[in-house]
């Protein structure tokens, strides 16, 4: 029998969901075909997705060029202000009416026939219109933009759904410790340099989970941190880490530093002249306690944007240096995806110090980092396993049972002040299973009222 | 990027550098090309050496904005980072290089035009690197590099080398090797 593809994306949901009761996961989820044409569909058309750092965007006129899902979109902010996320696409004969990946432009003129958008998305004009478009309903024939676009401590998200939640509603509990981390000075946050981008063979969902909070692979991934004496002891530091999940699929997990031996002054390994210029003015009493408790350390909001507190340590100077990574898992099949990596710093933060961290957390982190380029080298597992022929035999799921009842030790935080579930050590993988099951149930909700299975495309 | 190399400059250095800055990019090249030999390359480079490999940004033909804007790195690296990240190779945990990427790279248009002083050339050079690992697709890296080698001795030591890669999307996510 031929499976069909819609039969083929039903075969891996039950598989998900049947095996989200014991802790396993389809690896066919992570290379098949018609489940990343589902999830273009059922997930990545239905969510907030991050396009842009609003510093990026600093200016009337200015934009760069990003994707919703795989279509590229322009990010402008208009003259009066206003950012928008506009479909780089004529709406004569589709040419892309913005070329450069990046400048300041106050209209966009498609270079086949000439017709002019402001950066506003609206149509403005066209070569001779007098003559040739006398009775054009200019007002039908903007850009196609994405109906909802939302700033929330300068992250610039957008939601290509109309029917989409408010950003406040999709975010849910996650907005709290995402302003713990972003909100710690009122003053707000700027990018350094411009993102870098790079292929990777894997599938997005990989680089998603990792960053919802897989704090057991550090010991082992990233074991060289050991060998250069840049960490003495990364298996004990397995119980400095707590890890949250605060639903709708978002995760972010926090690692406290003051007990691994690196000579912390500050939370996040701050300096102490530069974390005391932290306002912390818009953090209640609560999350200023779990930043200098916890330390959150990265996190995802559901499907593919990942940010990382990390640092880098001067094993010669003693040197610590805290950067802010923000990441975007931009999907370009099953099997390989956009690697977005942009560095961001805190504008109360000195010029001096920032141009320093971000010179430094370039040895760590991206494609060129010692610490990502082994994460990276070891995502391309699930895709290519999960085209195997044993994967199907043997119907593969990868295990996901850590913190499961009964298998580690550990458990909720007792006082934990933030909403949502906790553990208190690495040993769990709940924040990854929150996220799978977040993830079959947007799968799921994008089919219902799908009539014929047999026809894909008709399932929205 | 810097300022546009014009003939008038390349008349400027004598033969006998050109030949001898080909020679030493010849065998550097053969050096960085076996991931087991990045020692003896690290031998070649000059303790305030500057290694760095800015970021492009597509722009339209007659942008007024640079292509590579200032500040903007996929590597910024010293004498000590570079070591670092040699030495990381030897640990048995840098699971990137293991096992060693297969790099096969050709450097060519040489361009030599004199340096800031007389113990200083400036060297640009095209290249395209080729890259197999086992199992991941091969990849074609290319782009342009400007050195500044130092002579010491009857040698040269590279100052200073800036990789202007030819890839806005880099065509791998795993950039353990060096330009």
């Amino acid at each position: 029998m031929t499976l069909t593809s819609s039969d083929r994306v039903q075969a891996v949901l039950a598989a998900a969901a049947s095996g989200a009761a014991h802790g396993t996961f389809p690896v066919e989820a992570f290379a098949d075909d018609s489940v990343y044409q589902a999830e273009l569909d059922r997930v990545f058309a239905k969510s907030w997705l991050f396009v842009a750092h609003e510093s990026e965007i600093a200016e009337p006129g200015d934009y760069v060029l990003r994707h919703l899902g795989e279509d590229e979109v322009i990010v402008t902010r208009d003259e009066d202000g206003r950012i928008h996320v506009l479909y780089n696409a004529c709406r004569h004969r589709g040419a892309p009416v913005c070329r450069g990946a990046k400048g300041n432009s106050s209209h966009f003129r498609c270079p086949y026939h000439g017709w002019t958008y402001r950066n506003d998305g609206t149509w403005a004009s066209a070569p001779r219109k007098t003559l040739v478009y006398k009775n054009l309903d200019t007002a039908n024939w903007g850009l196609l933009a994405a109906p909802h676009v939302a700033v929330k401590w300068g992250l610039v998200f957008a939601s290509p759904d109309p029917a989409a939640p408010s950003f406040d509603d999709y975010l849910g509990d996650m907005a709290w410790y995402l302003e713990a981390v972003f909100g710690l000075d009122s003053r707000g946050m700027i990018v350094m340099g411009e993102p870098e981008r790079a292929l990777l063979e894997a599938n997005w969902k990989t680089g998603a989970e990792n960053y919802c909070g897989d704090a057991l692979h550090v010991a082992h991934t990233h074991k060289s941190l050991e060998d250069l004496g840049m960490s003495q002891q990364l298996l004990r530091e397995q119980e400095m880490y707590s890890m949250f999940s605060p639903g709708k699929g978002h995760a972010t997990f926090a690692w406290n530093l003051e007990r691994s031996g690196l000579p912390i002054e500050a939370p996040w390994g701050y300096p102490k002249q530069v974390w005391d210029l932290f306002d912390q003015g818009e953090l209640t009493a609560d999350q200023q306690r779990f930043n200098a408790e916890r330390m959150p350390l990265a996190g995802l909001v559901f499907p593919n944007f990942g940010f990382f507190r990390g640092f880098s340590f001067d094993p010669v100077s003693q040197r610590v240096m805290v950067h802010t990574q923000l990441r975007l898992y931009q999907p370009r099949g099953a099997t390989k995806t956009e690697v977005l990596s942009w560095l961001v710093f805190h504008v109360a933060e000195p010029e001096e110090y920032r141009t320093k961290s971000y010179q430094d957390g370039l040895f760590v982190l991206n494609a060129p980092g010692i610490l990502e380029q082994d994460d990276f080298t070891l995502w391309n597992a699930p895709s290519r396993v999960g085209r195997s022929r044993f994967a199907r035999d043997h119907e593969m799921g990868l295990n996901y049972q850590a913190g499961l009842p009964g298998m580690s030790r550990g458990g909720p935080i007792e006082d934990h002040p933030g909403p949502g579930e906790s553990y208190d050590s690495a040993f769990t993988e709940g924040n990854i299973r929150a996220f799978q099951r977040h993830w079959i149930d947007q799968m799921n909700a994008g089919n219902v009222g799908s009539a014929d299975p047999g026809r894909p495309g008709e399932d929205r | 990027m810097t300022t546009p190399v014009r003939r008038t400059d390349r008349a400027q250095v004598s033969l006998e550098t050109e030949t001898a800055v080909r020679s030493w990019l010849d065998y550097e090249s053969m050096l960085l090309d076996d991931m087991r030999r990045l020692h003896e390359w690290h031998d070649l480079v000059a303790q305030d050496v500057v290694y760095q490999v800015p970021v492009l940004v597509p722009r339209e033909f007659t942008s007024n904005l640079p292509d590579y804007p200032d500040g903007s790195y996929h590597m910024y690296d010293n004498w000590f980072t570079l070591k670092m990240r040699i030495d990381r190779l030897d640990g048995e945990h840098a699971w990137a290089e293991d096992p060693p990427s297969r790099l096969r790279r050709v450097v060519t248009g040489i361009v030599v035009t004199p340096g800031a002083d007389e113990t200083h050339v400036n060297v640009r050079s095209a290249f395209h690197l080729h890259r197999e690992r086992l199992r991941f697709t091969p990849e074609l890296w290319a782009g342009e590099r400007h050195d500044v080698l130092r002579r010491e001795g009857d040698d040269f030591r590279l100052a200073q080398r800036t990789v202007y890669l030819n890839h806005a999307v880099l065509p791998g996510a795993v950039l353990s090797f060096l330009f």
